[in-house]
Formats: C-alpha cells, structure tokens, sequence
C-alpha cells in the first residue's frame, strides 16, 4: 500500500487511452494525466485493455496504468459492450480502491457514467466528470432508443458529478440548455496540444511528393467522415476552389459512415486525382501532412472543441474553420485563423481561396505566427492540468466541510494513513 | 456424568435446530446485517424471485438478523419500508434502457447506491445475497469492494429461457451468469434439476450449490446454514 502525502490522487476513468485511440478522448487523458503528474498530482487512469495488453500495472511518465481485460466480451452491440466493459471496470477499481488512497475520481464521458457512479457512492469519494461532447450535439437531436440510453447516462453523469468540466463556452452552455445543469457548477477547462511535437526536421518536398504534385497546393481534412464533421460539406466547395485554385489538391485522411457519399461527391465535382482519401494514418504521418498541407480546413456542423484547429495552429498551417462550437471559440478570424459560416459550401470555399490567394501571402504569415504563439502560451497541457487541479482543489475544499465521508477502516484506508 | 452426556445431547439439539454449528457459536460468526438483492419485490411482482426473496427476508429477520432487501420499483423509488420485521429500499433506473440487459448494468449503480448508504449508515454489512442474474452485476462490484461475501440464487439461466439461441444479448447474459456463479461464495437454487444445469453449462462445482426451497420445512435454517458457513469461510479467508 502506498502512502499519499497529502496529495491529490486522482483516478480517471476512460474507457480509450493510447495505444488504443477510437477519438480524441483517448490522447487527451493521456497528455492531461501526464502533465497533471508534472504539477503535483497523483494520477491513476483505469482504461480497457485491448490484444492482450492487459492486466498490467504500469507507471510511465508519473501514470499509474490499469488496464481491464476488454478482449472477448459478449454483447448484443456496443452500447451493451460498454456497460459490461463498465462492470469489469468496477470491480478492478475496487483493487485501485484498496492500494491508493482515491481523493477524486475524474470520468470522463457517458461510457464510465455507471463506473463513476457506483464508485462514488461506494467509496464517498467526490466525483468530477468532463463532457467532452454532447450525443444530441452529435447527431443533430436525440432519436433512437440507443440515443436516448447515452444522453440519460450524459445527464446521470452530470447530475452526479460534483463539478463539470467543459472544454469550452459552447459546450458549457449545450450542456446547460441540454440538462438544465447550473451555470455556476461547471468549469471550462480548454484542450491542449503538445506544440513541440509539430517541431521537427524532415524532408517536406519529398514526403510531399507522396500525396501530391511538387506545384500542387494541398487542402488538408483531417477528421472521421461522419455527419458533424462535414467532409460533405467540403467536397461541395471543390469546385469553386478549384475553378480560381487549379493548383489546390484535396487529401482527406480518417474513415467514417459518410465516406462513400463523400467520395461521390469528390467524383461529381473534382477531376480524378484531385481529391485524395488516404484513410487513418498514423500520428507521425499526420503531423507530417499538416505540417506540408498549405491550408486545413475544419468545416464542422458540431465542434465540441475543434483540436485539429490547435494542432494546425501548432503546426504553422494556416487553418480555415466553421464558426461554430469551440472552433469559434479557439480561432480568432484574421488574427489565428479564417473563420467561414456553418454547413455552407461557397463560404468554406472563399476561405480557402483567400488562403491560397498569393495576395494575402504577408496577411496569413502573420495570422499562423500569431497563432503559433498563442497555442504555446494558452494551450499547453501544463497550463491545463492546472486548471484541473485548481478545480480538483475547490471540490476538496467543499468537500472537507460536510460529513459525507467514508469509513476509513471499512476500506483499508486506516492502514495507508498510518503506514 | 450421564446428566452431562444428557445436557451436551439437549444443547446439540437447539444448536441443530438454530442452523449453527458450536464453532460458529465460539466465534460469534453468524451474520448480524444481510442484504438481499432482488428485481422484483412487493407489492410490484412478477414471479417467484419475490416470494422467496420475503420468505427468506421474513425467516432471517424472525431470527433477529438485520436484513434489508433493495429491489426495482419505479413507483416507490427511494423509499423505505418496513416489512414483516425489515426494511425495503426500492430504487428506480434513472436510464431509459432499451433491453434487459442494459437495464440491469444501468439500475445496477442505483443498486449500488443504496447498499453503500446503507453500509456506511449501519457501519457494515455481513452478507450479500442477490437473486438472479439481473442482481449480479451489482453483488459482484459490491463485493469486490465492499469486502463482503457473495452469494446468489438462480431461478433458470439463461439456456433453458432460451434454448438453443446464440447471439450477443443471450451470450452476454451467459457470461454474467458465469461470472457470478464463479465470484460467489455459495450458490442456491430452488430444484435439483438446476444444481445439474449449473454444472454442465457453467462447470459449477457440485458442493457450492445448495438446493433449497421455500415448501422445504428446513428451508431457513439451510440457508442460515450456509450463511454461517460462508461468513466464517470468507473470514479465515480474509485473515489470511
């Protein structure tokens, strides 16, 4: 049993975490973990274990790594699979429970809702939890039986939890209006990015030449090809972009549902080997294409946060963005980035021919070397896992003052305290 | 000598007739707090898993044992009753679920909910006892976390509701079945019949099943029985 000095230890519940990526949840609790051990805290993730990693106790940069046998288990889909893979998280925290003495648990999303939950109560241990998107934001509105099932879980996670943290005004206030959660209970905490990771040497005309021609410009999307991404609504502007850009080359990387659509509508309006789907590629190659892109575009319905925008931004591109959700929020139009209007074609494609307009060349060197710098002052995750703790602070603060508390040697605690 | 022999033979007989055995009486082992888990309760009930929950409740409770029983019930949700000598906790999903099974992982953190309140408002809880597989995701965390023994009962399982269908809902239910029928301490069932299933489909070994019965004359004491057996398994257990 270890002995925690007064310190905060925190265990987040996530169901990804690298190397098992699906989103972005998964690389945020890694980078906010890490940069939470740099500034004192004691973090703990409890995550699924996929191929066979699992079972193992491993700590790595100041991270305490548990990880569930999630291999192999029965269900009738995945909303099932998650609940189940939720009842094997609880059981192998009560093991966390019994060797560390907890004082938050963080969760993060509705997929640990149950695990965070039963902790809570079990262990009174006070329970933040971080909405990092909304379901009925996801899919425009909730309707089917598996939406309703996530968006009660949402709300029983943000009913429960002591504090919320949002990654940004726009979701603070969807989850306001969503579930009618007090404004003054939830934090915006932004994402990060790892700026120094964008700096490396390469050869960038060759790795270039790869994807396109050497006068080709490229038009980079990055993201899942689902409805609130809006890969469509991208593939609508190819034509006007190409009509004043012939030389614009279109990649888009990652997969979703809405990939066979998309390539039809790249078939419809661009000539062939224009638009280039390479899907998922592999973090070092991405940070190479957005570093040779000469624009990225983020032409989302639905952006809880928009962390392309940021690593654009990292990675000296100039980015063009829909207003809408956090992207709104992180980009600041003319100052560190274009901003366009939501789900329209014409308007995404005046973006990015102002981009690549050799006329406003001075105008967008300024606009990524402001951005470059405000990504590495507000965005780094130090500055963020401080946030965290100062909300981790104020729970504990609130907590001390009421007797809601647990029995110390029911759970083996006395034991660490006086060890 | 004989008067002695007369007066062992005489205390033998209440002890057996207490369902307890003079090692338990020499260590005090028989559980004081009992929680019972259960889907179904009064006045809300659709089948046998209510009335063998109150008989047992009932039984239990006449022998002085602390027994609170939590059960669904979605028009007394977070109420407390009192019933024939113990109390009632009923809960209610706060997830609108769309199939048994995600109804009893999502109810399973309000089942949790109330027995940890109740844990921390009695100071502790002796036994866990949920009954059919809808109680087990919640017996089985509880266990691992509270520390305290497991044990269940099976009504049927889920081969012979439905016989011969392989998919995702009833492998699922199969493996949440295995899985407490591993994890507990002592298992009951109500027909011989269902020992045998257990066995051949969940390689459950014969001795951890106990058929017991609420028509058997004996049905209280064997279960106190096994109670006090487990009690004082999961404490030498613990000790060492």
């Amino acid at each position: 049993m270890e002995r925690n000095d007064g310190e905060i230890t925190v265990l987040h519940l996530s169901w990804e975490f690298p190397p098992f990526k699906v989103g972005g949840l998964g690389t945020h609790v890694y980078n906010l973990s890490r940069a939470q051990a740099k500034v004192g805290l004691k973090p703990i993730v409890l995550t699924c274990g996929f191929n066979g990693l699992y079972g193992k106790e491993e700590t790595k940069d100041g991270v305490t790594i548990y990880r569930i046998n999630a291999d192999n288990i029965p269900a009738e889909d995945f909303f099932s699979w998650v609940l189940q893979m939720n009842m094997l998280l609880q059981i192998e925290a009560a093991r966390i429970f019994r060797e560390n003495r907890i004082s938050i648990i963080h969760a993060h999303d509705w997929l640990v809702t149950t695990t965070a939950v039963a902790l809570k109560h079990i262990y009174r241990v006070p329970l933040v939890g971080t909405i990092h998107a909304l379901e009925s934001g996801r899919y425009g509105g909730i309707r089917g039986d598996r939406q309703v099932l996530i968006h009660d879980l949402e709300a029983k996670l943000v009913f429960e939890a002591w504090r919320v943290i949002c990654c940004s005004n726009f979701m603070k206030y969807s989850v306001v209006s969503t579930f009618g959660t007090p404004e003054n209970k939830i934090d915006v905490v932004p994402n990060g990015v790892n700026a120094q990771d964008f700096d490396f040497e390469f050869d960038e005309e060759e790795f270039k030449s790869r994807y396109a021609l050497p006068d080709e410009k490229i038009v980079l999307f990055v993201g899942r090809h689902v409805w609130e991404k809006g890969l469509d609504i991208l593939m609508g502007a190819v034509p006007m972009i190409l009509a004043k850009h012939p030389e614009a080359k279109f990649v888009v990387t990652g997969d979703g549902y809405l990939k066979p659509k998309c390539e039809e509508l790249a078939r419809q309006n661009a000539p062939e080997g224009k638009v280039l789907f390479t899907g998922y590629v592999d973090d070092d190659t991405l940070k190479k294409l957005m570093r040779v892109a000469s624009v990225i575009v983020v032409p989302s319905r639905y952006e809880p946060f928009g962390i392309v925008a940021l690593e654009s931004m990292a990675a000296r591109t100039p980015v063009v963005v829909a207003d809408t959700g956090g992207l709104g929020e992180i980009v600041e139009h003319d100052k560190t980035g274009i901003k366009v209007w939501v789900d329209n074609s014409e308007s995404v494609a005046w973006g990015v021919n102002y981009v690549l307009d050799e006329a406003n060349a001075q105008k967008i060197k300024e606009i990524v070397d402001t951005a470059h710098k405000i990504v590495r002052e507000k965005y780094n995750w130090e500055y963020i896992a401080k946030g965290t703790k100062s909300v981790y602070s104020r729970v504990l603060e609130e907590y001390e003052q009421i007797t809601w508390k647990p029995r110390p040697e029911i759970f083996g605690w006395r034991e660490i305290e006086t060890a | 000598m004989e008067e002695q022999a007369l007066s062992r033979k005489i205390a033998e007989k209440i002890i057996k007739r207490l369902g307890v055995d003079e090692k338990d009486i020499e260590y005090g082992k028989k559980p004081k707090t009992v929680v019972l888990i259960t889907p179904d309760f009064f006045p809300r009930m659709s089948n046998e898993i209510a009335y063998t929950t109150k008989e047992i409740a009932q039984h239990l409770a006449s022998r002085n044992l602390n027994v609170h029983v939590v059960s669904y019930d979605p028009w007394k949700a977070e109420q407390k009753e009192s019933f024939a000598g113990f109390t009632v906790h009923y809960v209610n999903n706060p997830v609108r679920a769309y199939s048994p099974l995600t109804w009893t992982l999502t109810l399973s953190m309000e089942v949790s909910r109330v027995i940890a309140d109740i844990f921390h408002e009695e100071g502790n809880i002796d036994l866990i006892h949920a009954h059919e597989w809808l109680s087990f995701p919640a017996g089985i965390h509880l266990q691992a976390a509270l520390k305290k023994p497991l044990l269940v009962n099976y009504y049927s399982i889920e081969h012979i509701r439905t016989p011969g269908v392989c998919n995702g809902y009833t492998e699922a239910v199969k493996q949440i079945e295995w899985l407490a029928s591993y994890e507990s301490r002592r298992i009951f069932v109500n027909q011989e019949w269902l020992k045998n299933l257990l066995h051949m489909h969940y390689s459950t070994p014969y001795d951890k099943v106990n058929v017991v019965n609420p028509e058997d004359k004996e049905f209280d004491r064997k279960i106190l029985r096994d109670y006090t057996w487990v009690m004082r398994q999961w404490r030498e257990m613990m000790e060492k």
